[in-house]
């Protein structure tokens, strides 16, 4: 893997002094790595000072909850016993120093090509840079039968893991390759952005084609011109990561907030544009795009039919209009203009160009307007309101559908329903829908032959 | 939480202050239950009043006048008897009068706390600074204060002060070229201008975004940079306190050993109801808590309820400057200038504050214009240019606590519930008329030094809405109402939490000051449960 | 649809430039209905009437519909007077052969009081965005609404000031001048 202390220095992880010997580089180096893999998006603190590794993040995963564990040194709390291959099969194998499985909320399907360079280099890091937490989570992770037993992990890790480490594809150029390494690997972008299977494995036919995620969608990333980002320059991809806004195109909320937040930011400018260099190349896959009318987008509201002075005193303390119009201009034109310009800087961003509007679903639009967005950057801190407690589901349904109609010429005709369906974390997928009917044949038998199915499939 | 009562704490507003108590004690795990006589209101439906107001400058107008929770502009709401008509700009909602305020969260320095032993006018704090001094922190951590850690805000150009034990939450806002440029003219001649610390965010805090100078601190932050009570409101919600909104509190029942035992509360529906409670904290501004006090025959035992009251009565100034400085980017207030914060000069008159304001000016501007009979590409363009120099300066003055400055509830009105409403006489004193004509040889050398040209001087006295003195705290239960812990000297179970307060105004406004006390209060209510 | 009265195609807005041109130079009888005007046939002749004068006073060739009718409701609703002093007040401008807003500015005209208070009037509806007179610290005042983002007195600083509430860009943009003051 490309690695340059300098580079290190300049991003602002390391200082200088550290940068003498080599055990301080390998260290270095998987502070790195560890941002890069965006370890501490799960594994940080619930304590005030969030304390880096400590755990206790808790990940809401269609199962149930599965709080993340210490990773610092600690000897009783943490992984300060593990040696470096239990060390190394916890990442690449999702089984601990005790043999047990860990959940898959742990991308180890990911990590499972990790390099053995990078994980001494982890090892290091993770065992001599972080500062040991002794305390457990306050919270354990509960989730409901059968996916509670953690041996059930054994199976699915027989269908969905091998274990082998990275291999770049033949005739790939060096740059692209690595720029695979760190999307698929240490970025582990395909957690996110390739759908699941039934059995709740990332479905690689669809490889980055885009999946739902807790309410949110994270989009198609392959190269398709139409339903992925095929019209991104390179320079508007490299943007996205550094600073998780393009303007006038597009922005990162929710949890790609986070990881630009976290583990974007920080990569080498070489990184970057090596993980973009691949991206952009990754095989189109079309997939369903917005439906946009056949019709001329509708003209705004007049402005002075939205705001035409006040009524009655009693209606002062009315808040349960659902005009669409009404709403936009009270709740969101402060910032994004009456017309969705933005400003003219762009801290606002636009809604008229922008693919927060525009997706397939109006799924991140609804969850931004009902959760807000919060992305530190390396120049900016973003934060956008959470309106989900000031709108009701049918007031963020018809803001929602007057943005989509206004700014992107979409009729989504979203419902309060749909609304509370998406806010929730939309649909359960196949395994927790159909669990209770599963229970009822046997589940863990079941389960046995659906895993056999699958195997023989896959041979 | 015992059963034998409703509730560990019940807190009458869910002001910044009230919210603020309430908040503490939630979260050390004390059952809470709040009362507001208003209802709640998210933030947008306020943008809308606000947009659809025929009357943007009255800071009042988007927000509910009901017949049962009036706000203090309704007419019949106060009966004023004096020579000076107190209007302050009071609201009844979730979250209370902090909606429409400019965020101005400035510390008393020392010497303000202590007056009549410094310069032999007034009253001294019945406390030091120092034993104030860890709850302001914990207000600014509260109400995400921005401020200068480097600045002598006593005005007069020395060390950073007052003493701080931490940090501001968040570095100042950037300065705005308005007050560079009256910095660079003004100041160069002797005028320490300090940059005034306050609750908007400059970087996402707590809940809120940064602000981007929206310009409409008052009456409403269209984005909520701008901290305002409904903020912790809703945190104490979030810890498990109960909100009762649509509920005016009439009656604080005494017990047969002087404790209150219970509040009786009304909705505009007609509902009574009453609720036990181990401890009370009214919250419910500086007149309306010594209003309750009154009307409940409760902690009056001194005869101080509802006297002593002051505000920061002022005056304006409002000129053209000879260059352009455009007001109106940013917030709507940055700063002032602050030499007669503090000297040997107050045995003998008031100490004054010059803010500068920063409000899109256009709608004077342009009034002022119409009036002169400009019409057409004239009008556009002489609008341009005044609005590009007009300046105000915005002047407060110390008050000292009067008897005879004072709240009653009104003997001939009542509120659609029953409820007597306000009665105030409130005159300014000779203390204050002495300053004045500092305050305006001030204004002749700002303008002199901006090249100005005056457009209005003397604004005769203003409402400045910051009220003081009527629960007055002291050290001697016969001429104070609340000791240092802001507990009533007649009743050990109850505390108030209001500026209402405050015994010494000095010359800035005092809602850090009531968020610090309240909270200090909260926490030795905590302790005793 | 965001209408305003003359921006509905070039044709109109060039015809509008006309009638308004001509009616001030040729004397024309601006209020005379004689002069139809069809995007405003459901109008009233003291509304068509109005709205030429309002045009006139304000200098604007574009004012939005919504607001000329919102702008003569509440000047009528609150002064039962009113339409015969904006008659007498056009009548004077007519007579007075002025041709542009800009005419009004130091006019003898202005020195009759009743006019002079009705133009200002109009004005103010349009550039302020309410009619009558603000009563600080009160509930209640005579006040009206016409129009917020539309009133007249923002676009002249429309580079360097927002109209309050509305956002114009990042955080501490103020700590410079405007672009108009830059070197």
């Amino acid at each position: 893997m490309k690695f340059s202390s300098t580079l290190l220095f300049a991003a602002g992880l390391v200082s200088a002094s550290v940068m003498a010997d080599d055990a301080h580089d390998l260290i270095s180096k998987g502070q790195y790595l560890a941002t890069a893999a965006d370890c501490a998006a799960c594994h940080n603190g619930t304590d005030e000072q969030r304390s880096a590794f400590a755990g206790g993040y808790t990940i809401d995963s269609p199962m149930g909850k599965i709080i993340a564990s210490n990773i610092t040194p600690s000897k009783q709390f943490g992984i300060g016993n593990y040696t470096e291959q239990q060390f190394a099969d916890a990442l690449r194998k999702g089984i601990a120093a005790d043999g047990s499985h860990l959940y898959p909320a742990m991308p180890y399907t990911a990590y499972q090509g990790l390099t053995d360079a990078d994980v001494k280099a982890l090892y290091a890091y993770f065992m001599q840079g972080v500062r040991a937490v002794d305390k457990a989570p306050t919270e354990k992770t509960e989730l409901a039968f059968p996916f509670s037993v953690r041996q059930a992990m054994f199976g699915w890790n027989l269908l969905y893991t091998d274990a082998k480490p990275f291999e770049a594809p033949q005739g790939m150029a060096a740059n692209v390759a690595h720029g695979k390494y760190l999307s698929d690997v240490l970025a582990h972008c395909g957690t996110c952005h390739t759908p699941r299977n039934a059995m709740m494995a990332e479905d690689n036919s669809q490889y980055l084609a885009g999946a739902a995620l807790g309410g949110w969608y994270a989009p198609n990333i392959t190269s398709d011109k139409e339903s992925g980002i095929g019209n991104w320059s390179q320079q508007q991809l490299e943007q996205y990561l550094k600073t998780g806004s393009v303007p006038n195109l597009s922005q990162a909320g929710g949890p790609m907030a986070e990881a630009v937040e976290h583990s974007f930011r920080f990569l080498t400018d070489s990184d970057i544009r090596d993980i973009a260099a691949y991206i952009k190349q990754v095989p189109a896959i079309s997939t369903a795009t917005a439906k946009v009318r056949a019709n001329a987008t509708p003209a705004l509201t007049n402005i002075n039919e939205v705001i035409t002075g006040q009524g009655e005193q009693k209606t002062l303390a009315d808040s349960s209009t659902v005009d669409g119009a009404k709403l936009y201009d009270n709740a969101c034109a402060s910032c994004h203009g009456r017309n969705g310009q933005g400003t003219a800087d762009h801290f606002y961003p636009s809604l008229t160009s922008n693919t927060a509007v525009t997706a397939a679903l109006p799924n991140n639009l609804v969850m931004a307007i009902s959760h807000g967005l919060s992305r530190k950057g390396n120049d900016v801190d973003v934060l956008m309101p959470a309106f989900g407690r000031d709108m009701s589901d049918a007031q963020i349904a018809a803001v929602s559908n007057y943005v989509r109609l206004h700014f992107g010429n979409i009729d989504d005709g979203l419902t309060a329903k749909d609304v509370a369906s998406i806010t929730s974390g939309g649909p359960a997928p196949f395994l927790v829908r159909y669990i209770n009917l599963l229970m009822a044949l046997g589940a863990i038998i079941v389960l046995a032959v659906l895993f056999a199915l699958f195997r023989r499939k896959k041979h | 939480m015992s059963n034998e009562f409703d509730a560990d704490v019940i807190v009458i507003g869910s002001g910044a202050l009230g919210s603020n108590a309430a908040y503490t004690l939630a979260k050390k795990g004390k059952s809470v239950i709040i009362l507001e006589a208003g209802e709640k209101i998210p933030r947008w439906k306020i943008v809308e009043n606000f947009r659809n107001s025929s009357k943007k400058e009255n800071y009042n107008s988007p927000y509910p006048n009901e017949p049962w929770a009036h706000h203090s502009y309704d007419e019949q709401y106060i009966e004023n008897t004096g020579s000076f008509e107190l209007r302050p700009g009071m609201l009844k909602l979730v979250g209370g009068t902090t909606w429409h305020w400019a965020a101005a969260a400035w510390r008393y320095i020392p010497n303000d706390m202590k007056l009549k032993t410094l310069y032999g006018v007034g009253r001294d704090w019945p406390m030091e600074y120092s034993e104030l001094e860890p709850y302001y922190l914990k207000a600014e951590l509260a109400l995400g204060v921005c401020g200068s850690d480097t600045e002598d805000q006593s005005g007069q150009g020395g060390e950073a002060w007052p003493p701080r034990s931490g940090k501001y939450p968040m570095e100042p806002e950037g300065e705005t070229y308005l007050f560079q440029r009256l910095k660079d003219r003004i100041g160069s001649a002797g005028f320490n201008f300090i940059h005034e610390p306050n609750a908007r965010a400059t970087r996402a805090y707590d809940t809120r975004p940064a602000c981007s100078g929206n310009n409409n601190c008052m009456p409403v932050c269209p984005i909520g940079a701008m901290y305002s009570g409904n903020v912790h409101a809703q945190h104490a919600e979030d810890e498990g306190a109960k909100l009762i909104t649509d509920a005016t509190a009439y009656k604080l029942e005494k017990g047969p050993n002087g404790d209150i035992v219970a509040v009786h509360y009304r909705s505009s529906k007609g509902d009574d109801v009453r609720l036990t409670a181990k401890y009370f904290i009214v919250a419910a501004h500086g007149l309306e808590t010594p209003k309750l006090l009154l009307i409940s025959d409760v902690a009056n035992s001194s005869d101080q309820v509802g006297r002593n009251l002051m505000d920061h009565t002022g005056m304006g100034l409002t000129f053209l400057a000879d260059e352009e400085v455009w007001m109106g980017r940013g917030a709507v207030q940055q700063g002032g200038i602050f030499n007669r914060r503090d000297g040997e000069f107050r045995r003998d008159y008031a100490a004054v504050k010059h803010a500068v304001s920063n409000g899109v000016p256009n709608m004077k501007v342009a009034r002022r214009l119409i009036e002169q009979g400009v019409f057409g590409q004239q009008l556009d363009e002489r609008l341009r240019d005044e609005a590009s120099r007009w300046v105000e300066i915005s002047t407060v003055f110390e008050m000292l606590p009067h008897q005879s400055n004072r709240v009653e509830a009104s003997t001939t009105r009542k509120d659609a519930l029953g409820i007597p409403m306000l009665k105030v006489h409130y005159d300014v004193d000779d203390y204050v008329k002495a300053a004045k004509p500092y305050a305006s040889a001030d204004f002749a050398r700002f303008v002199e030094l901006m090249g100005g040209t005056v457009i209005e001087d003397d604004t005769g006295w203003q409402n400045r809405d910051h009220l003081m003195g009527t629960v007055i705290m002291g050290d001697d239960p016969t001429d104070s109402v609340v000791n240092h812990e802001c507990r009533t000297w007649d009743h050990k179970n109850l505390f108030l939490a209001t500026t209402g307060v405050i015994p010494a105004s000095g010359v800035i406004n005092p809602t850090l000051t009531g968020v610090a006390l309240s909270i200090r209060a909260a926490e030795i209510i905590d302790r005793e449960i | 649809m965001n209408k305003k009265t003359e921006t509905k195609s070039e044709a109109a807005l060039n015809r509008r430039h006309f009638l308004a041109s001509s009616m001030v130079l040729a004397g024309a009888a601006i209020l005379s209905p004689a002069i139809a005007w069809a995007d405003a046939a459901s109008l009233t002749k003291e509304q068509q009437a109005f709205s030429q004068l309002a045009h006139f006073i304000t200098g604007k060739p574009q004012l939005d519909e919504v607001i000329i009718q919102r702008a003569f409701d509440c000047l009528t609703a609150g002064n039962k007077a009113f339409l015969q002093q904006a008659e007498t007040a056009f009548n004077a401008i007519k007579q007075a052969g002025l041709k542009s807003a800009d005419d009004l500015n130091g006019h003898a005209l202005m020195d009759n009081a009743e006019i002079a208070a009705t133009l200002k009037q109009i004005n103010s509806a349009f550039y302020l965005g309410y009619t009558g007179t603000p009563i600080s610290a009160r509930a209640n005042d005579n006040t009206q609404f016409v129009t917020y983002t539309d009133a007249l007195m923002y676009p002249p600083t429309a580079d360097a000031t927002v109209i309050p509430s509305y956002s114009r860009g990042h955080t501490n943009y103020w700590v410079n001048p405007p672009a108009s003051l830059k070197k």
